[in-house]
């Protein structure tokens, strides 16, 4: 059932077993838990069915760190959330989200990674994410190429040995949870949404031990309190430390903060567009059906590579995984020898010439490299010459060289945070800033793994990487990919984390985390899975801790 | 008659970019080629309200491509959609130039090129030859279709535009500017609406809301 909270009584109490902040991923994937385990639950909403700009604007805040999308264009504040932003395109219409679980070393302690280990292991959670694929409809838990792949059509790529291999994703469809579910909720008899609502302040008791309560405000001014039995957030991992923070009341430093932990650990998953894979030969590129978004038994699925497990203990690296993208522009000027010794010594000579309108001070070091590879010069010439007649340059007869894009783990740095601005939204609540921040670790990564990929694609004949990055610094178009994780994360020790194993914040005995908030580690693996797995696991703690079926 | 026509909410364009990426993935074009998309301003506080402003072809009464093009290539349907026949097109771009939206572009080879990954090439590709110019069509083979199947065009998503059908907010409506019952009509009439350039004489289809 959908309420417009704008039309609620002011003078009642909403009372419900289970009270959820925010109707997005998380959310909906509980409700429809608790439904099943016959809870009374609502669902607090700030947005309607569809977005709003006064309630999209209470999303804005700053970005002081490393430059990242602004805050309230980055999510979606209506119904179903960020989910409206899914936008992989899906063969052979339509889009989605990628999908995939994070491997079991993403879970573990690695001395290498500091604040590294959940409180479980993979294994723990693999029933969940069984789950978790089947209420996201895509295909069966396997992500081995093997069960994907096809040796005419659609092969791996051969490399040699286990340094680097190939991986799968699988994609969910985009309109999943604002057109499937919410039918689905619409005829729910114990789920009630409250569109147009903000949870404003959760009132604790005088010790901050226990939830009271939720204060609801809605931006026409209407405003009333909700009671529930038990409090989850779950509005994404930027949403869920601000409304902590701002509850304040009792716990000055923020609800779950006595650690001075809310905020902090924001982690993304970086990503960026370097590197150019050259290969060997046109058959190498011209044999990558498997890396491109393809329909296998009526499941979207996509190969990327990655690094193997032995090499991130070995090298001591972050998890990594690229995609590769055949490139027109990086493969044309490949055809017109830009990658080669001789042609770019002349290209800098002219170029310098045409610039300073002087001989450059290197001439005697281009020239030198030109001599040495003038048969690339004399091919780049004929090749330009040639273009004005005839078009030779195709995918069948040369190599087309891809750019990698390239998605890493992040390190947990509790310098990168959010944190409360002093700028107020227009329901008189401080607006939340991030500070997005990298370690030498992920920048090492970055690189160090391009090298081990260059070194294995030579091995087994493939080609070979151009590299643009350096491992000392953060590169240039570094960006994210939506993927908020990491703010309220997950420890048994209060004094390292904000949820303890069951996703309760520490402290408090009614109050539960839904979400990519609580990651301790993000792998390289888009959260949306995890996520939903992590949500299903908490609904199955919370209906054995009420007494499932016994509201 | 019929004369289809587009509404543009600009109060409630959030700028999630969907209709850019769908209009991308439908027609097998990149990102931004037909469908484009502008923040204007910055959101200045207190509110912080951004404003975005999405655009493509304005599919003109009196077309300016048209007068200009050497090869009646660019020519205009009788329900108002102004298509290119890409068999006409010498890619000399006079329509681009003649165009003061900005709608139009040459077709390069790259999109081809980089979608060949496996051995064997795409050959559903609808995108247009090389070379020629390409600009949106109102997804016209959508559209097209529908009408020929007893659909309605700006009701049935199957026959209207992947920007209107994906829009997150709702933001975005195609109809049938001849019938004042139609909702594209119903929109115009009953909201202030403005069209861009309007003092050149192009006569777009495409009206923006910015009131009620």
């Amino acid at each position: 059932m959908f309420i417009d909270a704008r039309t609620v009584d002011q003078t009642k109490t909403i009372q419900t077993d289970v009270c959820i902040v925010g109707a997005g991923v998380g959310g909906i994937t509980l409700a429809l838990e608790f439904e099943r385990a016959g809870f009374e639950t609502c669902i607090i909403e700030s947005g309607g069915f569809k977005p709003d700009k006064a309630t999209q604007s209470l999303y804005y805040g700053e970005n002081v760190g490393i430059p990242y999308y602004p805050l309230d264009t980055a999510r979606g504040r209506f119904f179903a959330g960020t989910s409206h932003y899914w936008g992989v395109k899906l063969p052979p219409q339509g889009m989605g989200v990628r999908l995939r679980p994070m491997d079991a070393i993403d879970f573990e302690e690695r001395e290498w990674v500091p604040y590294s280990g959940w409180p479980f292991t993979k294994e723990h959670l693999d029933p969940f994410y069984d789950r978790a694929q089947k209420m996201l409809r895509i295909g069966p838990y396997t992500y081995d190429p093997v069960d994907w792949s096809d040796p005419e059509t659609r092969p791996e790529i051969p490399f040699v040995g286990d340094r680097v291999h190939t991986t799968m994703f699988q994609f969910a469809r985009r309109n999943l949870f604002y057109e499937d579910f919410r039918r689905t909720i619409e005829q729910a008899e114990r789920v009630k949404v409250f569109l147009h609502g903000n949870v404003i302040d959760i009132v604790t008791d005088e010790s901050a031990s226990t939830v009271d309560r939720l204060q609801v405000a809605c931006l026409s001014g209407r405003s009333f309190d909700v009671q529930a039995k038990r409090y989850i957030l779950a509005m994404g991992a930027i949403e869920v430390p601000r409304l902590l923070l701002l509850s304040n009341t009792v716990q000055s430093t923020g609800l779950g903060n006595q650690n001075d932990l809310v905020g902090r650990f924001f982690m993304e998953h970086p990503h960026l567009w370097t590197g150019h894979l050259v290969p060997s030969k046109p058959s190498v590129t011209n044999s990558i059906g498997l890396y491109e978004v393809f329909n296998r038994n009526d499941t979207p699925v996509m190969g990327k590579i990655t690094l193997g497990e032995k090499t991130l203990r070995k090298e001591r690296l972050l998890n990594w995984v690229t995609s590769i993208h055949p490139d027109y522009a990086l493969s044309y000027n490949h055809y017109l020898g830009h990658n080669s010794r001789g042609v770019n010594a002349y290209r800098e000579l002219k170029l310098g010439f045409l610039r300073d309108k002087k001989i450059p001070p290197e001439c005697g070091r281009y020239l030198k490299e030109m001599f040495s590879d003038g048969k690339s010069i004399a091919q780049a010439f004929y090749r330009k010459f040639m273009g004005n007649f005839k078009d030779e340059f195709s995918r069948a007869t040369q190599p087309a060289v891809c750019w990698l894009n390239p998605m890493v783990e992040q390190a947990p740095n509790p310098q990168s945070r959010v944190f409360l601005a002093d700028e107020k939204d227009a329901l008189g609540q401080r607006r939340i800033n991030l500070d997005w921040q990298l370690t030498s670790l992920d920048t090492y990564t970055i690189t160090r793994a391009q090298e081990i990929l260059d070194e294995e694609l030579r091995r087994a004949g493939l080609g070979h990487l151009i590299i643009q990055t350096r491992a000392d610094e953060v590169p240039a178009k570094i960006h994210g990919g939506w993927h908020h994780m990491g703010t309220t994360r997950m420890h048994l020790d209060p004094k390292l984390g904000v949820v303890d194993e069951h996703c309760k914040v520490h402290g408090l005995s009614n109050l539960f985390i839904a979400g990519a908030s609580a990651f301790p580690t993000g792998g390289y693996a888009n959260p949306v899975l995890t996520t939903v797995a992590l949500v299903i696991r908490l609904a199955d703690h919370i209906k054995k801790n009420m007494g499932e079926g016994t509201p | 008659m019929t004369h289809w026509a587009m509404t543009i909410d600009l109060r409630r364009c959030i700028g999630c970019k969907t209709c850019v990426m769908a209009c991308s993935q439908a027609n097998h074009i990149e990102e931004g080629l037909w469908r484009r998309l502008q923040e204007i301003g910055h959101p200045e506080p207190p509110e912080r309200q951004r404003f975005f402003m999405t655009a493509a072809c304005m599919h003109c009464k009196e077309p300016a491509c048209l007068t200009v093009c050497p090869t009646t290539a660019t020519y205009q349907r009788p329900d108002g959609i102004v298509a290119i026949d890409p068999n006409k097109c010498v890619g000399c771009g006079a329509c681009i130039m003649a165009c003061p939206y900005d709608a139009r572009a040459i077709c390069s080879n790259r999109h081809q090129f980089e979608s060949e990954n496996t051995l064997g090439a795409h050959t559903d590709m609808d995108y247009g030859q090389t070379g020629t110019c390409t600009k949106c069509d109102f997804c016209l083979p959508r559209v097209r279709s529908g009408v020929e199947n007893k659909l309605q065009p700006g009701s049935d998503p199957d026959a209207t535009p992947m920007c209107v059908v994906t829009c997150s907010a709702d933001a975005l409506c195609f109809g049938d500017l001849d019938d004042p019952n139609s909702r594209v009509s119903i929109l115009i009439k009953e909201n202030r609406t403005i069209r861009l350039s309007e003092e050149l004489g192009t006569d777009p289809s495409v009206y923006y809301i910015i009131s009620s």
